[in-house]
Formats: C-alpha cells, structure tokens, sequence
C-alpha cells in the first residue's frame, strides 16, 4: 500500500511540475491582465514615492485618467520622457489626470523622484512595489499606456506613438486615443504595441 | 616524361586540396559572403559589410520557413536593451554547445539606424557564432504581430520553434540559463550536451 501512495505522489508531483513548467514556457512571465478594453479598473493601491499608500480611483479626472507605466533606467521609456511631459501639459487643461508608475523593483523611490525632477516630467509618479497594479493591468514593459475614461473603462491600451525616434512618428496613438476619450466617441484603435523594456517584477517567492 | 602515377596524381589531388582550404579559411579571403551571413569572425574592423542583414515582418516569416525541418531558437534584442545585453553571451554558448545538434540559432536586434555603431561595437566584441540580423527600422506593431500576437513587444524575447515551424515556446523577460536549457530539451527535443559548464 505504501509504495502505491509512493509511486502515486512521485506521479502526482511530476505532474505539477510538467504543468507549471509547460505553463511557463507558454506565456510571457506576466500574469494576464484582468482589466480588458471596456472593462473597469478597481481602486488598486498604490505607493507614493515617500512611501505612503494611495489609490487608483483618488487620480481621477473629468476627462479620465491616463497611467503610464515608466522606468528610469529604460532608454525606451526614457526617449519618451519628453514627449510624456508634453501629453501631461497639454491634457492636464483637458480634464485628464496623468500618473506614472514605476513597477521595477530594480529602480527604488528616491531614484525615480530624481528622475521625474531631472527630466520635468510634470506628473506624479507612484511605486508599485509587488507589481501588484502591473499584474492587475497585464503591463509588460515601459513605456506603456493605460488610459481611463472618467468611469474607470479602459478606453486604450499600448504604445505613446510609432516611434522611439520622434523624427520618425506617423502616428501619435495615445493623443488620438484621448482626443476620442475627451469627445466621448470611441477610440479607433484601442490596443496597440511597441518594443520597451520588460517590467523587472519581484522575483517568485520573494 | 613518364605517364602521370596514381600515386602522384593523389599526392597532387591533396595538396590541391588542402591548398584551396587553407585559401578559404584565410583572413580576407576572396570568396563571396551568403548576403544574409553577416557575422565576422576575423579581426577586421565592423563596417557596413558585416552590418546583421535587415529584415522586415515578411523577411522573418521566410528566414523560419528556409530552416523548416530543425529545430530553431530565435533571440530579440536590442543595444537599449540592459538584460539582452546581459543574456546575449549565454544565447551564444547555447549556440556553441547546441548546433552541433541541429538548433539553428538566430538573433534580431531591434536597434534603428541611428544605433549602428553600438550595435556594431557590441557584435564585435561578443563574436556571435549564429546569425545575425536587425529589423527594419518602423511598423513596429505589424513585426510583433506577425511573429507572434500574443506577444506584447517586450524584450528580451526568445522564441523556440519545433522542427515543423510549429512555435513550441517563449521566455520573455530575463531568465537563466537552465530554463532555456530545458526549453531546448523538453520542447524541442534537443539532447544535452556531452560535456555542459554551466556559467550563470
């Protein structure tokens, strides 16, 4: 009977490995989002830079809301800083509110503070220590763009423009993403994708 | 003058032989580079010639279909890209310790126009011994989708291909040597290596 409930459990395990394994290799390391284009985000908490707890919904705007998730190390994200400013400055008189957040748990607060005040970024950004909000939302890489409607509904979801070059854009996506958001029509391509830096999430078991 | 022995004419054959494939392994050698073989083992300094061949969504899709039939390991990356740059030797051993099996290794690097001398200062210094080439500089989204759409453009990317073209994996974002070790083996059929050091 023992070496039955032996062979059974050596089974049993090779079988969770195998899964866990083949699931692994199937995806990307990023959990699948939760928040679909339509779908409304929860009020996630969230970390102000000096450390204090916040949440999603406190950022909300008559317009909505646009999350950037943002590094300090990407030059990806970095190449966008500017062009990130612009949209807060233009948007912010619009009705949008604009956030940042920061899932990389290789880039601590003070970091990312000195970034946003070297690089006049203009907006507040948030630390997402477990990558909880990352995971929440299905990011996988900065720069990337999430951007609300004053209901919560993700409206879009993807790249800034079509190039990290600015000298190269044909289309600038997120500003035609919130014009159609502010005049409440729909957006004519509300998923979209670039190259950036993957996200640097916390380890498993940390 | 005596006929022209079995003997000799061997002795000729050999030396004939051998002479051509000293010729051909020679630094600067004459013979024609395969246009899309852009790597450069010699000591030569980069230049355009030896510039990663550039591709664009449709080159790609070809380049899979020309090694349908074994296995392949295809690694995006790109100089902006810190843990890319940090995995791209490790891509490299696997290449040495793996072709040798059959994996045809590829790599593709995302740099645009304006990064080629990085790019070109990072190959040399690396020696990659697989194949090299760069994506044709914009429609980003229409490249990720087409190789493949559930894929967010995240990089480090690296895609796993049976021996039908079949895509039977992908790791994206950083991990260690083991996992795609295991990757090579349990997905695509690969035997370890005989003799294996793991250095990371």
């Amino acid at each position: 009977m023992r070496k039955y409930i032996v062979i059974l459990g050596t089974v049993a395990l090779g079988l969770v490995v195998a899964v866990g394994f083949s699931m692994l290799l199937a995806q990307e390391a990023v959990p699948a989002g939760q928040v679909q284009i339509g779908g409304k985000a929860a009020n996630v908490e969230l970390f102000t830079l000096a450390g204090e707890k916040t949440q999603l919904h406190n950022y909300a705007g008559k317009s909505g809301t646009l999350v950037l998730f943002v590094a300090t190390r990407c030059p990806v994200s970095n190449a966008y800083n500017s062009r990130m400013a612009e949209i807060a400055r233009d948007y912010s008189g619009r009705g949008f509110v604009v956030i940042g957040i920061n899932p990389n748990r290789t880039e601590p607060a003070e970091e990312v503070a000195k970034h946003a005040a070297d690089n006049n970024l203009g907006f507040t950004v948030l630390k997402d220590p477990n990558n909880r909000v990352a995971d929440y939302l299905g990011a996988s890489f900065t720069p990337e763009a999430y951007l609300f409607d004053r209901d919560w509904v993700l409206r879009y979801h993807g790249k800034i423009d079509d190039s990290q070059n600015p000298a190269n854009i044909t289309s600038r996506d997120l500003r035609t993403a919130m014009d159609a958001v502010q005049a409440g029509k729909s957006v004519p391509a509300p998923e979209t994708k670039a190259f950036g830096c993957t996200i640097k999430r916390v380890k498993a078991g940390s | 003058m005596p006929p022209l022995s079995l003997h000799r004419a061997g002795v000729c054959l050999t030396t004939c032989a051998l002479a051509i494939t000293l010729a051909a392994l020679a630094p600067g050698n004459a013979l024609p580079r395969r246009a899309e073989q852009a790597k450069s083992k010699s000591a030569a300094p980069q230049g355009a010639a030896d510039d990663p061949a550039v591709i664009d969504a449709s080159g790609y899709v070809e380049i899979l279909a020309r090694h349908r039939g074994k296995p392949v390991m295809v690694n995006f990356w790109a100089t902006w890209c810190e843990p890319c740059r940090e995995e791209y030797p490790m891509v490299n051993e696997l290449a040495r310790a793996y072709s040798p099996k059959g994996l045809v290794v590829i790599a593709v690097s995302l740099d645009d126009d304006s990064a080629m001398a990085p790019l070109r200062a990072f190959l040399a210094q690396k020696k990659p011994v697989f194949t090299n080439y760069r994506k044709k500089p914009g429609n980003d989204e229409r490249f990720i989708n087409s190789v493949d759409v559930k894929w967010s453009g995240a990089v480090p990317a690296t895609f796993f291909y049976a021996a039908d073209g079949r895509l039977a994996a992908k790791l994206v974002g950083e991990f260690t040597r083991d996992t795609f070790e295991k990757a090579l083996r349990e997905k695509l059929g690969l035997s370890a290596p005989v003799s294996h050091t793991s250095t990371r």
